[in-house]
């Protein structure tokens, strides 16, 4: 499983707000973020990020099991 | 030949005969994105069309102007569009490579049947009785006519609204002046990697304070922009060995007058010499561009507004923040208000409007932008004057409804792209690639429905070119909100995101 993460890179485009199938992208402090309760790590975000500033992370055994 | 009529410093251009080099159901002028949609949408359902572009490739801006950013929505020939970049290995983060979209957009018009004359300008419309019937077109093999039973004007400009006799608007109402404009360019040796790890990327990722201290150590003389607007790292080159690839918009000209050559001639100098110091003082200051280097700048000017046709309809700043759902909405945008500043430097994302007689400064976003509205940032509110705590961002894409696409009194005309019938503010926000690829598409397929019909475009009726429009893949609000009159069930999943 891979975590998502928004970063200051975020240039509000949006693009991340309407792609997101589980609306789990809101905008706090000028820049777009992932509710971790909401996101089913599907990566759609990622891949249309045009600013690159979603970065993918794997989550580490012990966290994935915490997760599920 | 013109013979020498030179009298009193004019010189007249006498009557003459053209060489008329073809009759077409569609003429789509302009192949930049919404030209390419219109052209694909008209060609596949069985019009014989002629697309003329006045430049050597198809794309516009998108292509030979570096704005590599396809972003909205991608439904329709725009997601299809995208999907066969990604077969080239030309896609991705929504990012494009330049030259291979090129010659996916050349074989996509060349599949879908339609016709393309490049290196000719349309200089002039055909009118007769309140219709426009073809244009007249400049090239190598000098002045020649085209008949057309439809034509879609995808200038960019509303050169063909404009030169038919339509009303049009220009520039902002309170002073005529227009959007800055940017020629775009390209690094090579990039270490692309490093950048995004940078301090800089993590504290300061618009250059803000970047740029601030250049100008005080006189890297930059004076301030071209006091954001970087955008950086694209292109697909399909060498990665994580210093060879990366970007391009960049950052160069900005002001006060442009971009419907005059002279003007634009103005900008092109300027922008390469921007450019020119913009990527010394990148190199010098900038962690992971240090042995970069400038690859090229665009051959097209970014020209983000000119000329709009008066339609049928002309959407509104407050439609835009409103995000107010049309009867005959044919396509969307999820893009707010972006306004490079025409007077300085900056981006405005908030629109002064007059709400409850109030004036109020309206964003989708708040706090984002880097020009600041009078009020300071904290006095942004939402489409209802909600500021602070209270304010409520939108949850619907903004709409353009087909009406837009329709000039007024000139018949069997449509206008797609830039061009759009819409107020400066709500035009700031209708411009990106795929926006015009999709209004374009809607403007195709509408002529064609016009014409098997065998009637004017503005009469057909709306539910018809929806359902077409949603049968062909597209977005036109299905997501979002009830279309009046049409079971919209099977079309929700129209968008695809991921590509």
């Amino acid at each position: 499983m891979k975590t998502y993460m928004i970063d200051h890179g975020c240039k509000l485009c949006d693009a991340c707000y309407w792609a997101c199938p589980q609306k789990a992208i809101y905008i706090k402090n000028d820049q777009a973020n992932i509710d971790q309760g909401k996101c089913a790590h599907c990566g759609i975000c990622y891949e249309c990020c045009a600013n690159e500033a979603i970065s993918m992370q794997d989550l580490k055994e012990e966290e994935k099991d915490r997760k599920m | 030949m013109i013979p020498l009529s030179v009298k009193n410093g004019r010189v007249i251009n006498p009557e003459r005969e053209l060489k008329n080099i073809g009759e077409y159901d569609v003429l789509v002028v302009g192949g930049g994105m919404a030209g390419f949609g219109a052209a694909v949408a008209a060609s596949r359902m069985g019009c014989k069309t002629l697309l003329v572009e006045r430049e050597s490739s198809l794309g516009g801006l998108a292509t030979i102007g570096l704005v590599n950013i396809p972003l909205d929505f991608a439904a329709g020939i725009s997601k299809e569009m995208l999907a066969r970049l990604d077969e080239v290995n030309g896609h991705w983060h929504r990012n494009s490579d330049p030259e291979k979209h090129k010659l996916i957009l050349d074989r996509m018009l060349v599949e879908s049947g339609a016709e393309l004359l490049l290196v000719s300008h349309a200089v002039d419309a055909i009118v007769e009785d309140g219709k426009i019937c073809g244009a007249v077109l400049e090239s190598k093999s000098g002045r020649q006519a085209v008949l057309a039973r439809r034509v879609i004007d995808c200038s960019g400009d509303a050169d063909l609204a404009f030169f038919s006799g339509c009303e049009c608007m220009s520039g902002r109402k309170s002073d005529g002046k227009h959007q800055a404009c940017s020629l775009e360019f390209r690094l090579g040796g990039v270490d692309w990697g490093k950048y995004q790890n940078s301090e800089l990327k993590k504290n300061d990722p618009s250059w803000i304070k970047l740029i601030e201290a250049a100008l005080l150590a006189g890297d930059m003389p004076y301030a071209i922009d006091n954001h970087l607007n955008w950086v694209t790292h292109v697909p399909g080159r060498p990665q994580h060995c210093g060879q990366d690839e970007i391009s960049m918009c950052f160069a900005h000209s002001r006060n442009c007058r971009p419907l005059e050559a002279k003007d634009l001639t103005r900008m092109y100098l300027e922008g390469r010499e921007q450019s020119d110091i913009l990527w010394k003082f990148i190199r010098k200051r900038v962690s992971g561009f240090e042995k970069s280097y400038l690859i090229d700048t665009a051959t097209l000017l970014g020209v983000r507004e000119s000329r709009r046709v008066v339609g049928e309809y002309v959407l509104t700043t407050l439609d835009f923040a409103k995000a107010q759902p049309f009867d005959d909405t044919v396509c969307l945008t999820g893009h707010h208000y972006d306004l490079h500043n025409p007077d300085g430097p900056g981006n405005i994302k908030w629109a002064e409007l007059e709400l409850n007689g109030k004036i109020h400064y309206v964003s989708r976003h708040g706090r984002s932008g880097s020009w600041p509205p009078p009020g300071g940032y904290d006095s942004i509110s939402d489409s209802f004057g909600r500021t602070g705590d209270a304010f409520q961002r939108k949850t619907v894409p903004s709409s353009i409804p087909y009406r837009c696409l329709v000039p007024q009194k000139i018949d069997n005309l449509l206008v797609a792209g830039r061009c759009l019938s819409a107020d400066f503010m709500a035009q700031a926000g209708c411009r990106l690639v795929l926006t015009c690829l999709n209004m374009g598409q809607a403007a195709g397929t509408a002529a064609a429905i016009s014409l098997k019909q065998g009637i004017a475009p503005r009469k057909i009726g709306r539910v018809e070119l929806q359902t077409h429009l949603l049968r062909d893949g597209c977005e036109i609000g299905q997501s979002f909100f009830p279309i009046p009159g049409i079971d919209t069930s099977a079309f929700r999943k129209n968008v695809d995101a991921r590509v």
